[in-house]
C-alpha cells in the first residue's frame, strides 16, 4: 500500500493522460488537499512536461521508417551481399525453401478464408483499414447505403437515432458536397458511422465517425494524413469522436475540404406525441 | 449507390478476387489478408519513432537503436497476426524491444545486477526552472548515465506511450516498483541534467550514420 500521494503522481504522465485512473485521481485529490503537496505537484509536472518534451524531440535516422518497411516486404530477389541486417535475416528464412514457402503460404491463405466464412471471429483488423474496406463496398456496389439522402442534416440525425456516432460540427467545404446518404456499422462491435459525399464528378468522400474511446489511437484535432489501400486519409479526433475522411481524390483536394469547421445545424425532430 | 449513381467499380481489384471466390459476406477481409501492407504501414507510422528513442536510451547509439527497432518490426510482421487484441500492439512493440535488448546487449556487457531498497525515498525538492531550455541529446545522454532498472522505466514514463500499468507489464516488476523507481529515477536524472547545467557549454552528442542527431 501506497500512502504518499507524491509517490504515485510521480507516475502520473504529463499529458494528463493517466488522470482517468482511480489511483491517480485519488492521488491528485489528497495532493489538491495540501498546499505544499499541491505545489510540489505542479513543478513536478512542469519538469516532466520538459524532459518529455525534449526526449520527444529526438528525431529517427533518415531512412529507418523507409529500412522497416522494405525490410518487411518479401522480395524475390537474391541477395547481394550488401544487404541490411534486416535484409540477410528475411533471405536466410526464405533462402530454405522458396517453393515450400510459397506453397505453405497459398495453403494458409486458403484456411484463412474458410475460416473466416465458417467462424465469426473477432475483427483483428485495424478500425481504419475495416473502414476502408467499408467504403471500398459502398464504392464497388456490393452493399448498400442503408440510408440515402440527399441532405446531410436529417442523415446526421438518422444516425444519431440509430445510436450511432455522427458529427456535430463539419468542415464547410464537405457541408457543401452533394450526399449519398448514409450506413452504420460494427468493428468489433463498437458502432461506427459513414457518411459518403460526391466529390466531383470522378470521386467519393466519406466520412467515417467512431467514438474516441473505442479506439487504441490518440487522435489529436490536427489530422493526420496516411494512405490506405489507395486511399487518401485524414483522421481527428473532436471532443469524443474520432473521424476519418477518406477518398481517392488527391490529397490536396481533401484538405481543401477541411479548411474551416462550421456547427451543423440539426433541426431536432418533435415527436407527434408525448 | 450504383443503384443511383452507376459509378464504375472502384475499389480495386479485390471485389473481383472475392466474387472469383464466391464470397459476398465481407469483401474487407481481403484487404487486411491480401494487403498486410497497410496495417503494417499505419503500425510502423505510429510508434518508430518513440520506439527508436527507447532504443536509443538503451542501446546508447543510433545504429544499436536502429537495429532493435527494425529487429522488433521484423518479430511483429512474423508474429504480429497472433496477437488476439490489436489495442496490444504498441505495449507488444515496447515489450519486444526491451526483451531484444537484453537478449542481445546483457550478453555483451554482462551488466552487474543493482540490488536496491525499493522503500520509498525521501521525496526531493524540485527546481523546474532550471530545466526550462532542456535538447533531447542532453537528456538521452543523462539517461544513459542512469541504472538501467531506473532508466528503462523512466524512459518509457517520459515517451509518453504507456501508463505505469504498462510500463510494470512491458518489462516485467509489480506496479508499486514501477512508482518508486520513477520517484527515485526522476530524482537521479535531475541531479544528472543539474550536473550537466553546471558545466556550461557541455554537451553531451550521440551520432547516426546520417549525422548528429
Amino acid at each position: 500500500m501506497i500512502n504518499d500521494p507524491r509517490l504515485i503522481l510521480s507516475a502520473r504522465r504529463p499529458d494528463g493522460e493517466d488522470d482517468a485512473d482511480p489511483e491517480i485521481a485519488a492521488a491528485i485529490s489528497a495532493a489538491q488537499s495540501d498546499p505544499k503537496i499541491a505545489e510540489w505537484v505542479e513543478k513536478q509536472a512542469a519538469l516532466d512536461r520538459s524532459i518529455s518534451g525534449a526526449l520527444r524531440s529526438v528525431q529517427p535516422p533518415a531512412g529507418l521508417r523507409d529500412r522497416i518497411l522494405t525490410g518487411a516486404k518479401v522480395s524475390r530477389k537474391q541477395p547481394s551481399g550488401n544487404e541490411s541486417w534486416f535484409e540477410r535475416k528475411v533471405w536466410g528464412f526464405f533462402g530454405r525453401g522458396e517453393l515450400a514457402a510459397v506453397a505453405l503460404v497459398m495453403v494458409l491463405l486458403v484456411s484463412a478464408v474458410i475460416y473466416n466464412r465458417l467462424t465469426d471471429k473477432p475483427d483483428e483488423r485495424p478500425w481504419q483499414v475495416f473502414a476502408v474496406a467499408k467504403a471500398a463496398e459502398l464504392e464497388s456496389g456490393v452493399e448498400s447505403l442503408e440510408h440515402k439522402d440527399a441532405f446531410l442534416q436529417t442523415s446526421v440525425e438518422w444516425m444519431r437515432e440509430q445510436a450511432c456516432p455522427a458529427p456535430y460540427t463539419l468542415p464547410e467545404g464537405l457541408q457543401s458536397l452533394g450526399l449519398f446518404g448514409c450506413s452504420t456499422m460494427k468493428w468489433n462491435d463498437k458502432p461506427v458511422g459513414i457518411v459518403c459525399f460526391k466529390l466531383g464528378a470522378a470521386h467519393e468522400v466519406h466520412l467515417v465517425c467512431i467514438n474516441a474511446k473505442d479506439i487504441p489511437e490518440m487522435l489529436t484535432e490536427r489530422p493526420m494524413w496516411t494512405e490506405i489501400g489507395g486511399y487518401t486519409t485524414a483522421q481527428w479526433r473532436e471532443k469524443d469522436t474520432a473521424f476519418m475522411l477518406m477518398s481517392r481524390a488527391p490529397r490536396a483536394e481533401l484538405e481543401r475540404l477541411l479548411e474551416k469547421k462550421t456547427a451543423l445545424r440539426i433541426a431536432r425532430r418533435i415527436p407527434l406525441h408525448g | 449507390m450504383l443503384e443511383n449513381e452507376s459509378l464504375p467499380l472502384k475499389g480495386g481489384n479485390f471485389p473481383v478476387i472475392f466474387r472469383f471466390c464466391g464470397i459476398h459476406r465481407s469483401v474487407q477481409a481481403p484487404i487486411y489478408n491480401l494487403n498486410p501492407d497497410f496495417s503494417f504501414q499505419i503500425l510502423v507510422d505510429r510508434h518508430y519513432p518513440a520506439l527508436f528513442r527507447f532504443g536509443l536510451s538503451l542501446a546508447g547509439t543510433a545504429d544499436a537503436a536502429s537495429d532493435l527497432v527494425q529487429q522488433t518490426f521484423f518479430l511483429w510482421a512474423e508474429k504480429g497476426h497472433q496477437l488476439r487484441d490489436p489495442s496490444k500492439a504498441k505495449s507488444w512493440l515496447f515489450t519486444t524491444l526491451y526483451r531484444e535488448y537484453l537478449s542481445i546487449y546483457r550478453r555483451m556487457t554482462a551488466h552487474p545486477q543493482v540490488e536496491l531498497d525499493e522503500s520509498t525515498a525521501e521525496i526531493p525538492v524540485i527546481e523546474p526552472a532550471a530545466f526550462s531550455n532542456l535538447d533531447g541529446a542532453s537528456v538521452v545522454a543523462a539517461l544513459q548515465k542512469m541504472d538501467e532498472v531506473f532508466r528503462v522505466p523512466l524512459t518509457l514514463f517520459y515517451l509518453q506511450d504507456l501508463s505505469y500499468k504498462e510500463i510494470a507489464d512491458a518489462i516485467g516488476i509489480p506496479i508499486g516498483t514501477v512508482m518508486s523507481r520513477l520517484s527515485r529515477g526522476k530524482e537521479q536524472l535531475r541531479a544528472l541534467l543539474t550536473d550537466e547545467h553546471s558545466e556550461s557549454g557541455k554537451v553531451l552528442q550521440f551520432s547516426t550514420k546520417e549525422g548528429a542527431v
